[in-house]
């Protein structure tokens, strides 16, 4: 009789289309209505309204999305539902079918029903593609990347799901842990850096929090399908984990006792483990929150700590015994709280030595040191940079236990340092500090004047003259020109002469920021990226061969451009600390009329020392001008403000604001 | 022969059973009786592979029942709401189960179909508790089991229906030696189809007891003395219950109604009667032995 009883149940087949067919017939129409019905649209249109796409999911995105994102958890719901109902599981484990077969059948079947959509809907738009010739919009290799890449999430989605299902006995918790479970390496990741960062003084958030973490979470992954690619073996990762979660549902599955049907956690060693999870969850989140939201400030976050962990604490209990009513079961959270407590003390008072650790001189190969973390991380077409000569090393080595030493506050100017060590041992130690620089200049100045740090940081000097487009120089403020430069030999000139002025220049010249300073860019040819750098005043070099050449009028804003200038003393203005982020120029330009002393200037001599003075004036900055200036340029309605120190001011403003 | 021996079972918290040992002998019909929550259904489930015992050993002619495709294609449990998939009709659901039942037999199916008026094409979900739990005895019937397991199968039905269903089980027993175990809370609704029953009290086997062994073994007795009950007249014959109306004296006794007479009659009373009993009064004077109220399992 073993015929009656083949490896495929029809019977059992025909219970899971019923109860998940319709899930699947949902999603075909979904993605018949998202791809072929899209461009049958576009195509019987009289023009075809198509656009390229990078790939097919640019094509009704947020549809294709929703649906990644919730069919495979529905399916896996429905499907597994006679687990959780108590009758239909005393009859189901009542039949003469192994546990094992049953789940093999069930998830079988439900990812059949799962993939039958996106293999008709592929086939639609093979035929689609040969009919009306769509070449133009994507190739024939989008499609079946579409395919793939959809039944790949769907079915790590899907697998995730039907792992949490052996895992609880209610169908929507059954839905809910699904998508937390999905998303949990990647919350983990970003609240416990986030948290670290409040108490390790020197943690590199920015470092950890990089694009990379979305791998970790398929469904943060959705949110970039439309733009990037995933590679090949990002796929093979996630059909690992698919083959591990579907064994290791199995193994639950055989474990799970039919009478926890109905119950939030079937294995009752989950609970503590569930309670715990949730309450550090909840402290790790809160303190996230109230810590961004207050900046930084220690008691909001010790309130979100107190505040989370008890939320937490208590929705897990509702969970676990299904009603909100628990209040009376309190004493375990003060155990939580008090291993809380510990936890935080540790990090806190940094017994684990984190905040103090540099790496001893001998042990360090090469140093990267920037003022930002994504010039490290960045996905530019360049490796960072990194300083491997002793002198620097040694500067900087100096410099970060300078700043472990005095632990400066962070303020409104602060800067990043961002250190990587790259050690002999093949480590790496990455710290970030804010800091205020000209406190560090001792360091900085040798460091940045350095040949080989130049060289290191400044894109020009890695540039091949065989790749160069043509270069630009772009003048600040509101006027309609730039100088452009075209001719190979006069670029390869230029660049030369721009090489020997950052070479020569000092540390103040380098990062002089007064002055209507130019921009200049170099395209790069077959790349979408140019390299830009500032236009110093200090390039005279440079200023000399432009005038040579007839540009330096296109290159730079003279005074020439502007009308006039209102100066104003900026301690007259009454800019409220709390809203000086909010403000905007136009509305600075309403409150500078209104001051009670206000001075019109036109002389041009005047006007040409006050513009080579002044600095773009940013309404945050914490350090205030003496004056504010705004500079009236032709035709423009509002005026450009810059900041004024009274030491380089011309007299006239002296005499008038005495 | 299917055996319980020392089966405990837990709950999360609560003790379900505990140490139970039950034996049935192949081709009877077993009553468990118990108030709710005693432990019955735990015991069915155990039986049919549904729960693991976490100690002793549940097994059907010597081999264990969990997991055991061979064992269980030959039981079948009706729990005391018959489940059905949705949206399926009787053939759907004989489908489903002949796809799964080795012993399937369609044409005793369709007979029974026909003789309970049942509509093969009638929704089974919208039928009445009644109806429904005909069905499942239809599909259950069908599968020809070896071993019927119920749970309180007679709960809420009328009484045709509850004969009709009791003289099915009858003639499957009687026909095929098929063994059956009823769970009830209630001794009168079963005790006319049992052979022995085993009272459950919290997870604990009260008794277990041979019903025509009870009936035979348990007596009452009308007595009288001239001169009041002389020493010795109940001396090796167990006593369960005794009370004095006047000068008669009335006992319920256990033994051999013979041996009991005889004994009896050699100090000469002035009147003696062997009174019938219910199952029922047996079962109040028994347990009044074992000093448990069994008042629920007996209204």
């Amino acid at each position: 009789m073993q015929s009656k009883i083949s490896l495929i149940n029809r019977e059992l087949f025909k219970q899971i289309n019923r109860t998940v067919g319709w899930v699947s017939i949902i999603y075909f129409l979904g993605l018949v209505f998202a791809l072929p019905l899209h461009l049958l649209m576009t195509e019987t249109n009289k023009y075809r309204q198509l656009w390229e796409v990078e790939t097919l999911f640019g094509y009704n995105y947020e549809l294709q999305i929703i649906a990644l994102i919730a069919i495979p958890v529905l399916l896996a719901v429905f499907l597994f539902r006679f687990l959780q109902v108590k009758q239909s599981s005393d009859l189901f484990h009542s039949l003469p079918i192994k546990r094992e077969r049953i789940f093999h059948q069930f998830t079988l079947w439900g990812l059949f029903f799962l993939i039958i959509p996106i293999f008709l809907t592929m086939i639609i738009l093979l035929i689609q593609y040969q009919v009306w010739d769509l070449e133009l919009y994507f190739e024939l290799r989008d499609i079946f990347y579409w395919a793939g890449v959809t039944v790949i999430l769907n079915i790590i989605v899907y697998m995730a799901a039907v792992f949490i299902g052996m895992i609880t006995g209610l169908s929507i918790v059954h839905g809910v842990l699904s998508y937390i479970f999905l998303l949990l390496p990647v919350g983990l990741i970003v609240l416990c850096t986030y948290n670290l960062q409040f108490f390790l003084y020197g943690f590199p958030d920015d470092y950890y929090l990089n694009d990379g973490i979305m791998y970790y979470s398929p469904l943060v992954i959705l949110e970039q399908l439309n733009r990037g690619t995933i590679s090949a073996h990002i796929i093979l990762i996630y059909g690992i984990i698919s083959i591990v979660l579907y064994l290791l549902a199995l193994y639950l599955y055989k474990k799970r006792k039919v009478e926890a049907a109905s119950q939030a956690l079937v294995f009752p060693i989950l609970k503590p483990v569930f309670r715990l999870g949730t309450t550090i969850c909840g402290a790790l989140f809160a303190a996230f929150y109230f810590g961004e939201v207050q900046a930084d400030s220690t008691i909001w976050i010790i309130f979100g700590y107190v505040f989370g962990s008890f939320v937490g604490y208590m929705t897990a209990e509702m969970v676990i015994q299904k009603t909100w009513r628990v209040f009376s079961n309190l004493l375990k959270y003060f155990y939580y709280a008090a291993g809380l407590v510990v936890l935080v003390v540790i990090v806190q008072f940094d017994l684990l030595g984190f905040e103090d650790r540099v790496p001893e001189m001998e042990d360090v190969k090469r140093v990267h040191l920037s003022d930002n973390p994504y010039l490290y991380m960045g996905d530019f077409e360049e490796q960072p940079f990194y300083l491997e000569e002793e002198e620097n090393i040694e500067l900087i080595h100096g410099l970060h236990q300078q700043i472990i030493q005095e632990k400066p506050e962070q303020t409104l100017n602060s800067e990043t340092a961002f250190f990587v060590y790259e050690l002999e041992n093949g480590r790496k130690l990455v710290r970030e500090y804010s800091i205020n620089k000209d406190n560090f200049r001792q360091y900085y100045q040798p460091i940045h004047e350095s040949a080989e740090y130049k060289e290191a940081s400044n894109r020009i000097f890695k540039i091949d003259m065989e790749d160069v487009g043509i270069m630009n120089i772009h003048p600040s403020g509101p006027v309609n020109r730039n100088a452009v430069i075209a001719n190979k030999e006069e670029i390869a000139e230029a660049i030369s002469i721009l090489k020997e002025e950052i070479y020569t220049s000092t540390y103040d010249e380098m990062y002089n920021e007064k002055g209507f300073q130019s921009y200049i860019n170099i395209s790069i040819k077959n790349k979408d990226y140019t390299v830009d750098l500032p236009y110093r005043p200090s390039y005279q070099k440079f200023e000399k061969w432009l005038e040579e050449r007839g540009l330096a009028e296109k290159a730079k804003v003279s005074v020439n451009d502007i009308a006039h200038a209102l100066v104003v003393r900026a301690s007259d203005l009454e800019i409220n600390n709390r809203d000086r982020m909010a403000i905007s120029n136009e509305a600075l330009y309403e409150k500078m009329k209104q001051s009670p002393k206000v001075i019109k200037i036109s002389d041009k001599d005047e006007l040409k020392a006050m513009m080579e003075q002044s600095t773009e004036y940013y309404i945050y900055d914490e350090t205030k001008p003496d004056y504010l200036v705004g500079f009236f340029f032709e035709e423009a309605k509002y005026p450009v403000i810059s900041g004024l120190a009274d030491d380089v001011a011309p007299g006239v403003l002296k005499e008038y604001f005495q | 022969m299917i055996k319980f021996e020392q089966v405990s079972k837990k709950f999360e918290d609560a003790e379900a059973v505990e140490n139970v040992s039950i034996t049935i002998n192949k081709g009877s019909i077993y009553g468990l009786l118990g108030s709710n929550g005693a432990g019955k259904t735990t015991l069915l489930k155990l039986l049919s592979g549904i729960y693991t015992q976490d100690k002793g050993t549940v097994t059907v002619d010597g081999e264990p029942v969990y997991e055991q495709k061979k064992i269980k294609s030959s039981l079948f449990f009706i729990p005391d709401h018959p489940f059905f998939f949705s949206q399926y009709t009787i053939t759907h659901m004989g489908q489903f189960y002949k796809s799964v039942y080795q012993n399937w037999n369609e044409n005793r199916f369709q007979q029974l179909i026909k003789s309970f008026e049942i509509d093969p094409k009638k929704k089974l979900h919208k039928y009445s508790k009644g109806l429904q739990r005909q069905a499942a005895f239809i599909l259950a019937l069908s599968t020809m089991p070896d071993l019927l397991i119920l749970d309180e199968p007679m709960d809420g039905l009328d009484p045709v229906v509850r004969k009709n269903i009791k003289s099915l089980i009858i003639d499957d027993v009687a026909e095929r030696e098929m063994t059956v175990l009823i769970s009830s809370h209630n001794l009168r609704e079963v005790e006319d189809i049992c052979d022995s029953v085993g009272i459950l009290h919290k997870g604990k086997m009260l008794m277990e007891k041979d019903l025509d062994d009870l009936k035979s073994d348990t007596h009452k007795i009308q007595i009288a003395f001239k001169n009041g009950v002389p020493d010795g007249v109940f001396n090796g014959v167990r006593v369960l219950h005794q009370e004095e109306r006047g000068s008669v004296l009335i006992s319920i006794v256990r033994g051999d109604s013979d041996k009991i007479l005889s004994k009896v009659n050699e100090f000469k009373p002035i009147l003696l009667d062997i009174l019938p009993l219910t199952l029922e009064e047996i079962f109040i004077y028994e347990m009044e032995d074992v000093g448990y109220a069994i008042k629920n399992i007996l209204d």
